[in-house]
């Protein structure tokens, strides 16, 4: 017998006219899913500028059943969905219900499985590329629905200090307002760089200049889309997912000369071991 | 004679063949123009000159200093330049010339740092400029590593550069080790002294030094050294002897003097 509710059953009969009651502890069937891990890292899909095509796909398997006063319920058909939470992993007003929430299998957001001979089915979950909960919701006729939430996520990311004396931050948009979440090692990296910058720059001019420290990545990393140029859920940053690169201003800065790019360069190659790529008005320093 | 001699080094390097990746398409001639120990701490200075064969202007040029680097010299002329003491966690001497990056057939103004420790053999990188490449989107997954640009955009060898004092800073010890550099200066890959005879007496030199040594007659040693680095100048002179190993073998040879 399958029950949608939890809680105690008065059954009542009567036996050669006899009244009797008595009551059963019944448990509710219901949808369970089974995490691998609680939190992922988001998935990166782009497309190059030399046209190449780059997945790196994060993924995990999910179990799926249906328990009942018995244990599994067998043969059981489950519909699986997946929701991304809107405003989460700094992302702000982008249109409600529009964030990517990954997908199941290898098709789209929704799936629908059979618990089969064995009770329990297993799909493979495809997180986003973009960061935040996504809560997976499982439904089944008779039984109450099931659900649990993945954080996808980039973990450790720590904030870059926004206010400093020897560089400037910016990029900041309505939008994306936490643009500046980077790896402990990147963080100690541009600091390293803005500080040395500093003082040699001080050396060489009498007065010091500074840089300015653009997009890094969100606090949970991920899919950093940028609306300015191709709407919502693009890539035109196609990097900024890990928090191993920042963007600084070159051309776009008018108080930066040919020696002090070299500078940069000399600091971050050649004495941190990263790299360096230009991209318009910016370099992008990875590492 | 420091033409004869460059003329020397650019046959000698010219054979190999240019590299295709960007900043490996420069040809060098490391110079060393001073190698001198005082005290713990010893001063090297390199003239770089950027071959005529090379297809792009020189920009850097980093020497390891294992020891890591005391002080190092910023350049104030007409051909500026700044100055880097380290890669990562490694201590190296480096320089990058600013904007008027070195055209090919021109050669540095004195590049000079200072270590505490000893002159010994040790690797160099030259980098010829290139622009920063376009893109931006290289490096954005877990299994990717960063390569390391002096692996890929610098072309690398041998100069004389400063390592740290051995453990044992005997006399005795201090002559096998400069019976061990002047034997690499004679052989290859070195080949920085190219006159056997010449090595031949250099090594006879050390072997007597170490004989008077032994029997505690350390003004004889002495001599036999000062006529040993009487024949590294000679052979200086004479064009089969570089830079490099004249000033690795003479600063050495002092050392060991001072000791005995």
């Amino acid at each position: 017998m399958q029950f949608t509710e939890t809680g105690v059953m008065i059954a009542d009969a009567f036996v050669n006219g006899v009244e009797q009651m008595d009551t059963v502890a019944v448990r509710a069937s219901e949808v369970q899913i089974t995490l691998q891990k609680q939190s992922m890292r988001p998935s990166i899909r782009f497309v190059n500028l030399q046209g190449v095509s780059i997945s790196d796909l994060s993924t995990q398997k999910i179990s799926v059943s249906v328990v009942g006063d018995s244990g599994l319920i067998l043969n059981k058909s489950v519909s699986l969905a997946l929701k991304a939470t809107d405003g989460s992993a700094g992302h702000i007003g982008h249109p409600a219900n529009s964030k990517p929430p990954g997908g199941l299998r290898t098709g789209g957001p929704t799936i629908t499985l059979n618990t089969g001979p064995t009770g329990v089915d297993t799909v493979t979950f495809v997180a986003p590329d973009p960061s935040g909960p996504v809560t997976v919701t499982g439904t089944s006729d008779g039984a109450r629905i099931g659900a649990a939430q993945i954080k996808v996520e980039v973990t450790g990311l720590v904030q870059l200090p926004l206010v400093d004396a020897h560089y400037d931050t910016s990029g900041y948009k309505a939008i994306h307002p936490d643009n500046h979440w980077v790896t402990p090692n990147h963080l100690g990296y541009l600091v390293g760089l803005a500080n040395q910058f500093f003082f040699v720059t001080t050396e060489w001019y009498g007065t010091a200049k500074k840089l300015s420290f653009n997009d890094s990545s969100l606090p949970s990393g991920g899919l950093f889309d940028n609306v300015d140029n191709t709407g919502f859920w693009t890539y035109p940053h196609r990097t900024h997912r890990l928090g191993r690169d920042t963007d600084v201003r070159t051309t776009k800065d008018p108080n930066l000369i040919q020696d002090d790019l070299d500078e940069v360069r000399f600091i971050w190659v050649h004495q941190f071991g990263g790299t360096i790529k230009t991209e318009g008005d910016h370099w992008h320093l990875t590492k | 004679m420091r033409s004869f001699l460059l003329a020397g080094l650019i046959a000698a390097t010219s054979s190999a063949l240019i590299a295709q990746n960007p900043g490996q398409n420069v040809q060098v001639a490391v110079q060393v123009t001073a190698a001198n120990t005082t005290a713990d701490t010893t001063g090297v200075s390199y003239a770089v000159t950027n071959l005529p064969t090379s297809t792009a202007p020189l920009w850097l040029y980093f020497v390891d200093a294992p020891g890591g680097v005391l002080r190092i010299a910023r350049y104030t002329g007409p051909l500026r330049w700044t100055t880097g003491t380290s890669f990562g966690s490694r201590a190296r001497a480096g320089w990058m010339l600013l904007h008027d990056y070195l055209a090919a057939g021109a050669t540095t103004p004195d590049l000079h740092f200072d270590a505490i420790g000893v002159p010994g053999i040790l690797t160099y990188w030259a980098g010829g400029y290139f622009p920063v490449p376009v893109g931006g989107d290289e490096v954005e997954t877990d299994s990717t590593t960063i390569p390391d640009p002096f692996v890929v955009s610098m072309i690398t060898g041998k100069t004389v550069g400063v390592e740290p004092w051995p453990s044992d800073r005997s006399a005795q010890a201090l002559l096998a080790r400069l019976r061990g550099l002047t034997q690499s200066s004679c052989s290859a890959p070195l080949n920085w002294i190219t006159d056997p005879s010449l090595c031949g007496q250099l090594l006879a030199d050390i072997d007597q030094a170490e004989v008077y040594r032994s029997n505690g007659q350390a003004p004889q040693a002495a001599n036999s050294l000062v006529h040993y680095e009487g024949l590294i100048s000679a052979g200086m002179t004479g064009g089969t002897v570089t830079s490099a190993a004249y000033w690795l073998l003479r600063a050495n040879a002092e050392i060991v003097r001072a000791r005995l």
